[in-house]
């Protein structure tokens, strides 16, 4: 077994600060590290590892994930298998959200209803207004997703009734997309059913759902719907919300 | 201080004589480096499949091989 041994190449050293290997010296590293002192730094920076062949040319850079600010300092560890996270970097910022809500309060009381809920314009919070915005289609209030990609979401309805429903009632919330039927959003819509009893019935009971959706064909913008469903028998109040997060581009679904 | 950061590193890389090992800080917008940010306590933990000599090493573990 080839001897483990930590090299410590440097005293004190200005960034970049190099170790030249010695001509028969090979590493395999395990752990690479620096005591970055950034008390005098001129400003934000990213601590990155580089190596560099004998032939001069650039093996690799490789930088944390995060920033460091300007007259901070910092511990930097590089080994094999290990990811960044926790750390004294930039705060997170890197998922993009949306997240809307709306109510619809005129559900009929009788038989088997389903509508919408009206996501509305000036509930919209996202940190990208780019990927993500609020737009209407047939009247009903939608999240509209204009880039391609990945993406999940969850909704939730709030079903408020003044009285219990009877026995048997079920209520039920999904989301579906404006391309239903086509590959936009796999089977057409996603949701979640709950079938009750009267007196497992509690006014303000939320059910949730959850569903991936991709866009590999159909160009965006795309509509997102939150709809709802019940047959309580009774006026129903639905509150609703729906969020939604960008996962990546080239996910499978 | 702020916590410490830590990322990947590729697995079983194995750096020759003359490969250079360099620690720098770049900008996060432009990738260039930025002035006055010192490297102290700079160290390469690993296996070592070639002549140490002329390496500054500092306190270092062998591990004994088998019946050793």
């Amino acid at each position: 077994v080839p001897p483990e041994k930590q090299i410590i190449p440097l005293g004190s050293a200005d960034a970049p600060a190099s170790w030249t290997l010695p001509p028969a010296f090979s590493i395999i590293p395990e752990v690479v590290y620096a005591m970055y002192d950034g008390s005098g730094a001129a400003g934000d920076y990213i601590p990155t590892l580089e190596i560099i062949s004998d032939s001069g040319h650039v093996i690799g850079k490789i930088p944390m994930d995060n920033s460091v600010a300007a007259g901070s300092s910092v511990e930097a560890t590089w080994a094999p298998f290990l990811r960044s996270g926790g750390g004294g970097g930039a705060a997170f910022s890197g998922l993009k959200f949306a997240h809307m809500a709306g109510e619809n309060s005129t559900f009929a009381d009788t038989g088997s209803n389903l509508a919408f809920v009206d996501l509305t314009s000036p509930s919209l919070v996202t940190n990208d207004t780019t990927t993500f915005s609020a737009t209407t289609s047939g009247g009903v209030g939608v999240l509209s997703i204009n880039a391609v990609g990945s993406y999940a979401l969850f909704g939730s309805v709030n079903f408020d009734t003044a009285t219990v429903p009877a026995a048997g009632s079920f209520v039920q919330t999904f989301m579906t997309g404006g391309a239903i039927g086509a590959e936009w959003i796999e089977a057409g819509y996603y949701g979640q059913w709950a079938k009750f009893s009267g007196t497992d019935w509690e006014a303000g009971a939320t059910f949730a759902s959850l569903a991936f959706v991709e866009s590999p064909s159909h160009p965006p913008p795309q509509f997102i719907f939150l709809q709802a469903g019940q047959n309580a028998g009774h006026a129903v109040v639905m509150n609703g919300y729906l969020t939604c997060i960008a996962l990546g581009t080239s996910l499978p679904v | 201080m702020s916590l410490p950061v830590k990322t990947g590193l590729p697995d079983q890389m194995q750096l020759d004589g003359d490969f250079i090992v360099r620690w720098s800080a770049v900008d996060p917008t432009t990738g260039d480096d930025v002035s006055g940010v010192v490297i102290t306590e700079a160290s390469v933990y690993g296996e070592v499949t070639g002549d140490s000599t002329g390496a500054d090493s500092g306190p270092f573990m062998l591990v004994p091989g088998p019946g050793a």
